[in-house]
């Protein structure tokens, strides 16, 4: 049977790549990206699920998805001219992909499903960062966190511990890691942005009290404050919380390995093992 | 306003070079070719992301007019403008939007 053997959380800030090739190990978000890469190496799955949402980019509003599969053979990307990010093309793991589909929607999880798609930076900053050759297939699933109505966090919390029992029934001998990926709090050009910038972050204690509940494993607490409204205060794409709180449903009630706070940024990284390497 | 006419226009902005290379060298003509009415098309030739944000456009979308200098929209600016909608009624329901 397949297994999920590690669950990541990362930022995927477009502006990373251009400020990591400028100052190299210089730059703190280097360093944290380099740690999970370690953590990830040493578990070296066979295919990673990616968690994470689109910008307008992979999809629009003429066909809005509120979950959705990437179920083609391979992806490419960026979609979005993500600054000085090569163009990549993935393979995607679609006998993954398709169990996911079959067994989500007998689990009441309504997804849609593109065979033809490309991905935006939600997808491909991880990667860039943590599997840059682009060896290991992924399948990238999206929630939405952007446009009203959103899932409600219980819903997305299910979702997580729902892929995490599929995979468990896929009869598959692969190691499967999930990497999701999101800001905690963030506003993109909106009224909250400081000063000169593109960006703010409206709402730093927010994003500190989400992983206090993540150290001390309150995930019931997490999943209640998360409302539309609270997320919301915390910038108009305070929303990528709910990538965040589908894994802690794959994790289940575990502390972090890794938590690192990007306060500034209102972003965090995060590792958990969930299954040992010689139990594979 | 037809938000969805403005958000198409901002995607299109970032997925079509060559439509932006006209929008940057000839705004008004390149804008004949969108569907757009004269409050639109005015709001968007003078950089008016206030009004448009108030009227219910995605900052989100909109940034993308700042990240290639559409308008007169360069980043001092789009970000003065935007911030100044800081404390307005705007700001306070923005859950109330459509799109962030």
């Amino acid at each position: 049977m397949a297994e999920i053997v590690a669950a990541y959380a990362v930022p995927h800030t477009p502006s990373f790549i251009a400020e990591v090739a400028k100052n190299g190990v210089a730059s703190p978000t280097a360093g944290f990206f380099a740690t999970i890469k370690a953590h990830l190496d040493e578990i070296n799955p066979d295919l990673l699920i990616l968690i994470q949402n689109d910008h307008f980019n992979t999809f629009f509003l003429d066909n809005w998805p509120t979950f959705a599969l990437g179920i083609a053979d391979k992806t490419t990307g960026p979609s979005d001219q993500t600054p000085e990010m090569p163009q990549y093309e993935v393979t995607v793991a679609q006998p993954l992909a398709r169990h996911l589909l079959s067994s989500l929607v007998e689990n009441d999880f309504d997804f849609s499903a593109s065979q033809e798609f490309d991905v935006d930076h939600a997808v491909l900053v991880p990667l860039h960062f943590l599997t840059p050759t682009m060896a290991v297939p992924i399948v990238p699933v999206f929630i939405n966190c952007l446009v009203p109505p959103l899932p409600t966090a219980r819903r997305c919390y299910r979702l997580g511990s729902t892929i995490k029992t599929t995979i468990e029934q896929w009869r598959k001998p692969y190691r499967v890691a999930v990497i999701a990926s999101g800001s905690l709090s963030l506003e993109v050009g909106g009224p909250l942005i400081e000063p000169g910038k593109t960006f703010g972050v409206p709402d730093p204690e927010w994003a500190s009290w989400i992983l206090d509940t993540l150290r001390s494993c309150q995930h019931n607490e997490l999943v209640a404050a998360a409302t539309p409204e609270r997320m919301a205060q915390a910038g108009n794409v305070g929303g990528e919380l709910l990538n965040w709180i589908a894994l802690l449903g794959i994790t289940g009630r575990r502390e972090p390995e890794i938590l690192i706070n990007q306060p500034e940024l209102g972003n965090a990284f995060a590792a958990w093992t969930l299954a040992k390497r010689d139990e594979a | 306003m037809n938000t969805y006419r403005i958000h198409s226009f901002c995607r299109r902005v970032l997925h079509d070079p060559n439509f932006r290379q006209r929008l940057l060298e000839t705004p008004e003509l390149a804008l004949k070719e969108c569907t757009l009415d004269d409050t639109e098309r005015h709001a968007l030739l003078s950089g008016d992301v206030v009004s448009l944000y108030q009227n219910g456009a995605s900052a989100f979308l909109l940034l993308i007019l700042s990240r290639y200098c559409l308008f007169g929209l360069e980043l001092p600016i789009y970000n003065a403008r935007m911030r100044s909608l800081r404390g307005t009624q705007t700001e306070a329901s923005a859950e109330q939007r459509d799109l962030p």
